[in-house]
């Protein structure tokens, strides 16, 4: 049986932003953690950025990729910025 | 060697401070009333000094005149309170080998006065009225001569904020902050803060105007392009503000010279566009316990962050034990950049940096980031924990082995000349989109694009050379090559360094 899917809300940040095309959007996933969340949107759309430049705020707090990911949760993929 | 007086000035009992068998020539200055000032008559003058301000500015430029001009002796003192015409106001005098040199000094350290000081005059005139004159240092009011500049009537208005008022002003003029990198965010912050009238002001940046910086950055003008941008900084701030310090740093931050500047300040504000600074101020804030706050941006998006070593949280490398790589999410340059949004980013910084001199409650904790988006006109906190296994602030015990994490940025043998070109492998890591540049003939060359880096490819009894366009990537790369046993070396100024009239033998 495949995992039960829940909608997590994202916002993508800075170059993320770019890569994606949007800064939020809702989706239905079935990615267990926020790693398993950030590879298969890496995948879908071509994040050049490696897992461990990126950071990950869960309900406004930076945590560790490996949190699991819950229903209705807030996520903010969180890549460094230089520009100044 | 500089005094302000209300008595009445000695011309010979100043000269005989000059006296220095060395001498071989003397020059003094005498600046009298005058009966008349644009036009109207003149009767009587009154002059007003921003004291403290002004002994230090004058000290500077005697100093200086000393210095460049190789004086024996100098001595200045300016007059304040109530003159009659024919008075003198000020007198300067120095003493120095040969007359060039006395002549030049003296001249040089009137002018400075007269441009420098905050000392104001009030000229009574013959039809009984009076006017506050704004001596030359004072904005240039263009014929508008009788405007008074005072720094009661300059701060009247943020002093009638609650939190604020005169007491608020006062803090604020004792306090010293350090501004890192002016340009599109380091110019409103400095803009902002003199403003305020942060008392001093360090400006520390290595850059010249550019053409291209004026549609971002506000502290500088169309005449200004060429001029180095602490020099142009101070241009503008100083007609801002002239009741303010402004100390001028045009060099390099490095993590040799950085710890010194920190620690002569009460705060520092990072306004870089490059990590390794970011990283350097944010170690160096732990080293030095002065606190920095920092901003960056991103196109329509910027952040801010802050390190206050008091209340320690959590630091960069909290967040980063690794360093990110230059230029990986993209340089204003090439990813676009706009004067709104970092007048922004630079305004809410200069607003975290007033409370915190203020003691205001802070938005802006050790423990928080504040993420800002233009587009969507939101600003988020995230807290940040402190990360338990952060290589820095968790082992702060020992915070001189901050040096540890800038030993590489000090190894300069990692960087070699386009004439060592043959010492080793030639490697071009740039991306395919980048080769238009060709390498030059007769090099033998691997391609190994830094998206599809990899050492296992590499031997260890080799040694290896690291090209891309500029020489910033590929010293990252070394860096990290080194770090796990390979002979890396980055071509200094990377392939445009060899479109400098180099010629190569590969």
């Amino acid at each position: 049986m495949s995992p039960a899917l829940k909608t997590i809300h994202i916002h993508y940040f800075a170059i993320l932003r770019e890569q994606r095309g949007v800064s939020h959007e809702s989706l239905q996933t079935a990615a267990v953690t926020a790693k398993d969340l950030y590879e298969t949107l890496q995948k879908q759309f071509s994040f050049t950025l490696s897992l461990d430049m990126v950071k990950v705020a869960i309900n406004q707090c930076f945590q560790p990729m490996e949190t699991p990911l819950k229903e209705a949760d807030h996520v903010v993929f969180i890549p460094p910025v230089a520009g100044g | 060697m500089f005094e302000l007086t209300e008595t009445l000035l000695d011309p010979e009992q100043l000269k005989s401070r000059l006296t220095d068998p060395r001498a071989g020539a003397c020059v003094t200055f005498e600046g009298w009333v005058r009966n008349h000032n644009e036009g109207r008559q003149v009767i009587s003058l009154e002059y007003e000094a921003f004291t403290e301000l002004a002994k230090i500015e004058a000290t500077r430029i005697l100093e200086e005149a000393k210095d460049r001009f190789s004086l024996l002796q100098v001595y200045a003192v300016h007059r304040t309170g109530t003159l009659a015409i024919g008075d003198m106001a000020v007198w300067v005098g120095v003493s120095a080998p040969h007359r060039k040199e006395a002549f030049d000094g003296c001249r040089y350290i009137i002018d400075e006065i007269k441009h420098r000081l905050p000392i104001w005059k009030k000229e009574t005139y013959i039809e009984g009225d009076s006017g506050w004159v704004n001596c030359e240092h004072c904005v240039n009011t263009q014929g508008h001569s009788h405007v008074s500049i005072t720094p009661e009537l300059y701060y009247s208005r943020q002093e009638q904020l609650p939190d604020m008022s005169k007491s608020g002003s006062e803090r604020l003029r004792g306090s010293k902050v350090l501004v890192v990198g002016a340009g599109g965010l380091g110019s409103p912050v400095l803009v902002a803060l003199a403003q305020a009238g942060v008392g001093t002001l360090g400006i520390c940046d290595f850059d010249v105007v550019a053409v291209s910086n004026l549609h971002r950055q506000c502290l500088y003008t169309v005449e200004q392009v060429g001029l180095p941008k602490v020099t142009a900084a101070q241009e503008t701030l100083s007609s801002i503000n002239p009741f303010i310090q402004l100390h001028l740093h045009e060099m390099h931050l490095a993590p040799d010279n950085a710890a010194n500047l920190f620690r002569q300040y009460d705060l520092v504000l990072g306004c870089t566009d490059n990590f390794d600074t970011q990283f350097l101020l944010s170690d160096m804030a732990l080293l030095t316990g002065t606190p920095v706050i920092q901003a960056s941006v991103y196109q329509y998006e910027g952040w801010l962050h802050g390190i206050f070593p008091r209340e320690q949280e959590a630091c960069l490398r909290c967040l980063w034990p690794i360093q990110p790589m230059p230029g990986c999410t993209g340089v204003c340059s090439d990813v676009g950049t706009l004067g709104a949004v970092v007048n922004t980013l630079g305004s809410l910084q200069a607003m975290e940096a007033l409370k915190f001199l203020l003691n205001m409650p802070r938005s802006l904790t050790s423990d928080t980031l504040l993420l800002v988006d233009l587009l969507s006109m939101s600003i988020q906190t995230i807290r940040q924990p402190g990360n338990d296994a952060c290589p820095l602030c968790r082992q702060h015990s020992d915070l001189k082995s901050v040096d540890k994490f800038h030993s590489v940025l000090r190894d300069e043998s990692i960087e070699i000349n386009v004439e060592q070109l043959s010492n080793g492998i030639l490697i071009d890591i740039r991306e395919l989109h980048e080769r238009h540049r060709p390498i030059p003939d007769g090099c033998n060359v691997l391609w190994m694009p830094l998206s599809q880096f990899s050492p296992d490819a590499l031997e260890p009894q080799k040694s290896y050379i690291l090209c891309c366009s500029h020489g910033v990537r590929s010293r990252y790369l070394a860096r990290q090559l080194r770090g796990q046993g390979i002979d890396a070396y980055s071509l200094r100024g990377g392939l445009l360094a060899l479109d400098n009239g180099s010629t190569v033998s590969c």
